[in-house]
């Protein structure tokens, strides 16, 4: 599953889930992380990493209300933070890169491709920052994700 | 002709005593055929068809889409992997991982080849 079928099917369900009776909460949350992915994404597609990074920190800064499943919130901040990263890297600036990517993976690693994505851009980072045996371990964990997660696809074990 | 009359009655009245009473054989549980199985087998028999029930709906076809684009991942992270190892020829432990990286690479293309075709 691509990583923006999985964020449409998280938020999609969050709403659908999260909006019933409500005027504010769950639905407010997902509406307003949706649109700053939305913003975020339009700004990466421009080569504005300026614009993405301020949606994202936005995105990231906004408190996840009660009634929220736990792993909702987990997926869309780790994507956020992954994307966050990414727009940090490519402006050069390390440090925030790091921490972005910090943060991501202290909410919790998973098997699956959001983890997976935090992983590859740290080995990024650590092949940006020289540290090559470290990022051949981060892209050597983002592929064994990668690999469990095409025994799912493909429907089977082996 | 009496004598007859009294005779075909007694016939009769044995003959209509004779079906009412297989209808209460019938009712008899004693004389009804056992069951041929007890209910610990008939159980076993249901969890064994519930377990054949559960593995055909478990079966799905492969997400062809998914596949093909793990497998494109696989094989950027392999290519990654061993452009690191490139530049340390030396690095016993870099070069293994690329060497096994470009095995699952490999591996990866195939089962999915087994069952996709991707663009």
């Amino acid at each position: 599953m691509t990583r923006r079928l999985g964020l449409a099917l998280v938020f999609g369900l969050t709403l659908a889930f999260g909006c019933a009776g409500e005027a504010s909460g769950p639905g407010d949350y997902v509406r307003a992380a949706a649109f700053d992915s939305r913003e975020a994404e339009q700004a990466e597609e421009t080569g504005d990493h300026a614009a993405a990074i301020v949606a994202l920190e936005r995105l990231i800064a906004t408190h996840v209300p009660p009634g929220v499943a736990e792993d909702d919130a987990r997926v869309i901040r780790q994507d956020a933070h992954d994307r966050l990263a990414r727009a940090r890297l490519a402006v050069g600036d390390l440090d925030a890169a790091r921490a972005a990517v910090d943060a991501g993976l202290a909410l919790g690693a998973r098997d699956d491709l959001f983890t997976a994505n935090l992983f590859t851009t740290r080995g990024r980072l650590n092949e940006a920052e020289g540290n090559d045996r470290e990022a051949a371990a981060d892209y050597e964990r983002a592929l064994d994700i990668h690999e469990a997660l095409l025994d799912q696809a493909l429907g089977g074990d082996e | 002709m009496k004598r007859i009359f009294w005779l075909s009655l007694t016939l009769c009245l044995l003959t209509i005593a004779g079906c009412g009473g297989s209808a209460g054989y019938a009712e008899d549980d004693a004389l009804l055929e056992p069951e041929r199985e007890d209910p610990a087998e008939l159980e076993s028999e249901q969890t064994e068809s519930v377990a054949q029930l559960d593995a055909v709906l478990a079966q799905t076809e492969p997400d062809c889409s998914a596949a093909c684009d793990l497998g494109t991942a696989i094989c950027d992270l392999s290519a990654r992997i061993c452009d690191i190892a490139n530049r340390h020829a030396t690095d016993a432990p870099l070069q293994d991982r690329c060497s096994s990286s470009s095995e699952r690479c490999d591996r990866s293309r195939e089962r999915i080849a087994e069952s996709c075709e991707c663009p």
